[in-house]
């Protein structure tokens, strides 16, 4: 509760015109700010560009920051993920053509062995399964698993219910389930 | 480990603390640029409002304070603000006026402040005449002449500038009737009995049917070039219609008595229709008559004093329009007869 006091004060205290409260925002937020926006993006330089866009935008738009809600914080991370989309809209690359998260879920449950889930997977394959995930489910497991953000928080980023951001996080840890039995077939065949 | 476990772990990212540093810098200076270009931008937007005008103006800080220094600190100022032509404090009244007529930037907003004050003229030649004190008239009416004359310029103006000014045609149109409706109405042979020069001041006694000499409607050159009663009475001579004859205006500080090419160019100019009214042979009406060649006089004086005249006419019939319009068309189509 005094750490978000104490934000609520820093941020009024930028929106009084302090630009060196601005740089504690920068302090605290950074590191989780970037490594959402790498995870997206891949490439570092891109990054932090995209950062420090997000923070400039959080700055000129800070006047009219309203606390409510679940707060600055998914304040922040919706002008960070609409920073996002439109770098791979500007790049006409959308994430979305990756994905093939309908066909994940097409595919028969029986292929989903309880063990694959405890199977030591490589980090990369990780990875490039999250990518393969939908935009909203791949949203949900970023800000879950990378930030630790709550469900309400969740869904104050993607505009979305409490119990449509736990549904979407269901679906995405199923659809991870089967590509990576998927993954596992592969590299079996491969193998053999 | 289960798998969300190790999505964790893959997911992590260990963010350089260089990388933190430099990255600080960058935005803090970008922060710093972007919080400088706020406050420049933001101070334009800032308005300065008049309350003496109808709509919010943007001022220059330096009129602005100018505009405070008259208000605020002139004493005399807001004494004279409801001064009227009599009384010692109107010339101030006048100069406020001229200076807050100054201060407003865009042609519409000064073109519509122009013809508040004619009509505000309008209002004080009534109050004068009213009261008897027709000896001030005149001026007054040289000065209505000289804010329509500046309406009318800035008018053109904005239309240039593909302005609407639809308003301002239809103010003006409206102004210009009441104008005739005082001038009428106003006891034209008292005004001269008493040793008054007439309403208008006077430079041309001698237009042909013109009735009194009173009815010239300007003091200055231009007025004084055309041949009096000679201009035929029109439906279209509604002075005060945009692109109309107050643009001819003499300067109203001239007495009557400087006037001089009076009649010289009568031969050059055209008379649109002509009205036996103009000319001074309808005796059932001699007020009507009056009136009649004012309006005579003042379109002549419109075609003399405009370089365009086509392009006025075609506002003042524009203007005509709109006021028979507003007015049910039946007063003026009354009044033209």
């Amino acid at each position: 509760l005094s750490e978000k006091k104490e934000l609520a004060r820093v941020i009024k205290s930028v929106q009084d015109g302090n630009l060196e409260a601005f740089g504690l925002i920068y302090d605290r937020f950074f590191d989780s700010v970037y490594a959402y926006v790498l995870r997206q993006v891949g490439v570092p330089a891109d990054a932090e560009d995209i950062t420090a866009g997000v923070f400039l935008d959080v700055f000129e738009r800070i006047d009219g920051f309203v606390w409510r809600g679940a707060g600055f914080t998914a304040w922040l991370f919706q002008i960070a993920r609409n920073d996002v989309l439109d770098y791979f809209r500007k790049r006409r690359s959308p994430r979305n053509e990756m994905a093939i998260s309908e066909e994940i879920e097409a595919m028969p449950a029986a292929l989903m062995v309880e063990d694959v889930a405890q199977k030591k997977w490589d980090d990369r394959e990780l990875r490039d399964a999250i990518d393969l995930l939908s935009d909203d489910q791949r949203q949900v497991v970023l800000l879950r698993l990378m930030l630790n953000f709550s469900h309400r928080q969740i869904g104050e980023v993607l505009d979305k219910s409490e119990g449509a951001i736990k549904a979407l996080q269901h679906r995405a840890y199923a659809s991870l389930r089967k590509i990576l039995v998927d993954v596992d077939k592969e590299k079996v065949s491969t193998v053999a | 480990m289960d798998l969300e476990d190790q999505l964790k772990e893959a997911l992590k990212v260990d963010v350089p603390p260089e990388l933190k540093l430099s990255m600080r810098e960058r935005i803090m200076n970008e922060a710093r640029l972007s919080q400088g270009r706020k406050q420049v931008v933001a101070a334009p937007r800032r308005r300065w409002h008049l309350p003496f005008l109808p709509k919010p103006v943007r001022l220059h800080p330096v009129a602005f304070a100018s505009v405070v220094f008259l208000s605020v600190f002139a004493g005399t100022a807001a004494a004279s603000g409801s001064a009227s032509p009599d009384s010692l404090l109107y010339p101030v009244r006048q100069k406020i006026e001229d200076a807050r007529i100054s201060l407003v930037r865009s042609d519409v907003d000064r073109a519509q402040a122009e013809l508040e004050l004619a009509d505000q003229r309008l209002t004080e030649v009534s109050d004068m005449l009213r009261e008897g004190k027709d000896a001030y008239v005149p001026d007054l009416l040289a000065r209505y002449e000289t804010n329509m004359s500046q309406a009318i310029s800035l008018r053109d103006q904005a239309a240039r500038d593909d302005r609407d000014v639809s308003e301002i045609d239809a103010l003006a149109a409206a102004i210009a009737v009441r104008h005739d409706e005082i001038l009428s109405s106003a006891p034209l042979s008292e005004a001269m009995g008493n040793g008054s020069a007439g309403l208008y001041s006077n430079e041309d006694a001698d237009g042909a049917g013109a009735g009194p000499a009173a009815a010239r409607p300007h003091a200055g050159n231009s007025s004084a070039s055309v041949g009096g009663g000679t201009m035929a009475s029109t439906p279209a001579a509604q002075p005060a219609a945009p692109g109309a004859g107050a643009a001819a205006s003499g300067n109203p500080n001239n007495p009557p008595d400087v006037a001089d090419n009076q009649g010289a160019d009568a031969a050059d100019i055209e008379p649109e229709e002509e009205d036996s009214a103009g000319n001074g042979s309808d005796n059932d009406s001699s007020d009507r008559s009056r009136s009649a060649s004012r309006r005579a006089d003042r379109t002549a004086v419109a075609d003399v004093g405009s370089s365009d005249a086509p392009s006025k006419q075609k506002h003042r019939d524009s203007a005509k329009r709109k006021t028979d319009k507003r007015r049910g068309g039946a007063s003026l189509a009354a009044r033209n007869d």
